[in-house]
């Protein structure tokens, strides 16, 4: 290929040779022949890298804001390179913290080696692809070039964050029947007092609140609030919609870490998650509990992806089916550009299931990616955007749906203790 | 859909030494700027808007290297300000070089020029080209520079870069400048043949040295030009049966 100086070249000695023919001018002509040979020779030193080679990555799973360590083995299967630009092709939001992924070298023919060592930070969660390299030989004087990749790749999760949260309000009002350590507003096996009643036969004695038969005279119990296991199930919204804002903002982002987070401290509580991700289609994990099925969410969430534009209304009517009643389902949507919102929602509270909306507010984000470009923001216009979203929330919340509008200012934690079903 | 708020790094305006690294480059791009005005002053003579123009173009050069490539125009397509000051000051010379030229009644008839006069023109056609080339490099070399250290975090060492830069840029110039003085040292030969063969030929070809000249390149060039169409065309089918051929052959872990 040839360069934009390669071109420049040419011209200067094609208009050399024309003026030098209309002045009569050798001295024009001589430059024509210089600057002629100076492209003819260098053609002839422009070489072809011929490589190969292999990375090391010290992670393939981390999580956001977490490092990891690359290390590429470029080895010379050709001749000479002669100036040889070699670059690892990293995604753009990934960051090195050290070392570079870049160089600029002439590798010694047939063997001739070197290695690249970086450390790379990935501030937000998703698939990364890094790689392939790319390269670019030139000749010396920089007339001529030729492009060409080593199609090594490799590939990097990155998990969204996960908030380590001691108490979270989301309860069923359809236990399982084996213990656990959720709650459930319900008088059974426990630790912690849930009401007293009139002592029948065959209550344990340990139970007879002593104080209460002292004042009322009557032979009175404790109850104590069941903790079970229980099916709880998050339903996340990766339309192209919750894209909205900036790469490290965005409703998509901040839901992420909102599931990722809450499928964490349920499977730490021994409940079983279930996940459903709706973008251009439908993903889900299947319910279930432990490590593994962390790890499972964890990976759903890293790949979802904002694209497509599902409705709710039609994941609840294939997924509502397999759901236990009564369990509690999060929704973790912004609420944009869905019709179906409202009657999927109250379909769910027909069909009994503990709803709760957990809304990053996509307007906000949007308002915020505004300013930091230094774009001018309508403020008519958002805020008649901000009454339709309110309207929209009053009515979710007519259902019995506990909506939290959860503004970017709001650290996840503070959002998660708003969601409360009761 | 998100809007990407990495990688909106512009290049700010800064006007000094960019990178100590190329100060040499830089240096040799003014000299050769001079030598090229000395050279061309001595053949052709003194003419004061001719010699003006070529000065300020050498300046305008050297004033290009001392400048980030700052984004002048809110277009990719538009050169940045080195560059454009560069293309500038490079075209300044060359219009210096024409209006000087084409004062001088002698260099008019180029059947009176001798062979030590075509020696000093591909001299000067040699200057010029490394006038350009190392205005060019030291920015190449910056830039090289920059690319290695923007997201990086380690120092880059341009001097093995710079060493080989020098060594087969010296090489190649060697033989340039032995392609340019037998290109139009063929003309003065034409001419002594075309005088032996037949007398009449050899008055019209001294006649019309100037299109000799410029048939003398057209003979040598456009063959070449079409040997490198074919060339380049061939190595491109050959480079992409070879890259097929080692991805097949792929597989064996590099690292021991």
């Amino acid at each position: 290929m040839w360069t934009k100086k390669a071109v420049l070249v040419v011209s200067l000695a094609v208009l050399s040779i024309l003026l030098g023919l209309s002045l009569r001018n050798p001295l024009l002509l001589a430059l024509s022949a210089a600057l002629l040979s100076y492209l003819t020779i260098s053609v002839f030193a422009n070489t072809t890298a011929r490589l190969a080679a292999e990375r090391k990555l010290s992670h393939e799973k981390i999580f956001e804001d977490g490092t990891a360590k690359a290390e590429l083995l470029i080895v010379n299967r050709g001749g000479k390179t002669g100036f040889l630009e070699v670059r690892d092709k990293l995604p753009r939001q990934v960051q090195i913290t050290e070392g570079t992924n870049y160089t600029y070298l002439n590798l010694n023919p047939k063997g001739g080696a070197t290695r690249l060592r970086y450390t790379m930070k990935f501030p937000l969660k998703g698939l990364y692809q890094i790689g392939p390299i790319t390269l670019r030989t030139q000749d010396p004087y920089n007339l001529f070039y030729r492009e060409s990749e080593v199609p090594e790749v490799s590939e990097i999760t990155v998990f969204p964050q996960v908030r380590d949260v001691k108490e979270l309000y989301i309860k069923s009002k359809q236990p399982k029947i084996y213990p656990g350590e959720m709650k459930v507003k319900m008088p059974g096996p426990g630790t912690d007092f849930f009401a007293i009643r009139d002592y029948m036969p065959g209550d344990p004695f340990r139970d007879i609140n002593w104080k209460a038969y002292a004042s009322t005279g009557k032979l009175l119990v404790n109850e104590r609030e069941r903790l079970s296991v229980s099916d709880i199930t998050i339903v996340f919204d990766s339309r192209e919609v919750s894209g909205i804002g900036m790469d490290s903002d965005n409703a998509n982002l901040y839901g992420a870490r909102a599931a990722a987070t809450l499928a964490n401290f349920f499977l730490k509580r021994r409940d079983s998650v279930q996940l459903v991700v709706y973008s251009d289609k439908v993903r889900t994990v299947k319910k279930g509990s432990g490590q593994k099925q962390l790890f499972e969410i964890l990976t759903a969430l890293a790949t979802a992806e904002p694209k497509g534009d599902l409705p709710l209304g039609g994941i609840a009517e294939v997924v509502l089916p397999y759901m236990p009643r009564h369990s509690p389902v999060i929704i973790i949507s912004n609420l944009e550009e869905d019709d179906t919102l409202s009657k999927a929602v109250s379909t769910m509270k027909v069909l009994e299931f503990d709803v709760t909306i957990i809304s990053p507010n996509s307007i906000e984000f949007e308002i915020m990616a505004k300013q930091k470009k230094g774009i001018k923001v309508d403020p008519v216009a958002y805020s008649i955007l901000r009454l339709e979203r309110d309207i929209l929330i009053q009515e979710l919340m007519g259902y019995g749906v506990r909506v939290v509008d959860w503004k970017p200012a709001v650290p996840l934690t503070q959002v998660l203790l708003e969601a409360r079903t009761y | 859909m998100a809007e990407y708020d990495f990688l909106e790094e512009k290049v700010p305006l800064k006007i000094g030494i960019q990178n100590p690294e190329t100060t040499m480059l830089k240096v040799l791009g003014l000299l050769m700027g001079f030598i090229v005005v000395g050279i061309t002053v001595a053949l052709t003579g003194f003419e004061t808007v001719g010699v003006l123009l070529m000065i300020v173009g050498v300046i305008v050069t050297f004033v290009g290297q001392l400048t980030t490539p700052y984004e002048l125009f809110p277009s990719e397509k538009l050169p940045k300000l080195n560059n454009l000051l560069m293309i500038v000051g490079i075209g300044l010379t060359f219009g210096g070089i024409v209006l000087l030229g084409a004062n001088n009644v002698e260099l008019s008839d180029p059947s009176q020029l001798s062979l030590r006069q075509y020696v000093v023109l591909a001299t000067l056609g040699i200057v010029f080209v490394l006038y350009m080339e190392y205005n060019h490099a030291s920015m190449r070399f910056d830039s090289v520079l920059t690319s290695a250290t923007r997201y990086s975090k380690e120092v880059f060492d341009i001097k093995p870069v710079l060493n080989n830069y020098f060594k087969m840029g010296t090489l190649l110039l060697v033989n340039i400048y032995a392609l340019t003085i037998l290109l139009l040292s063929l003309n003065f030969i034409i001419r002594k043949l075309a005088l032996a063969v037949n007398p009449q030929f050899g008055h019209s070809v001294i006649l019309h040295s100037v299109y000799v000249m410029a048939i003398t390149l057209a003979i040598v060039f456009v063959p070449i030009g079409i040997f490198l169409l074919y060339y380049f065309e061939h190595q491109e089918e050959k480079l992409k049966r070879e890259e097929m051929a080692q991805k097949e052959k792929e597989g064996a872990a590099l690292y021991t």
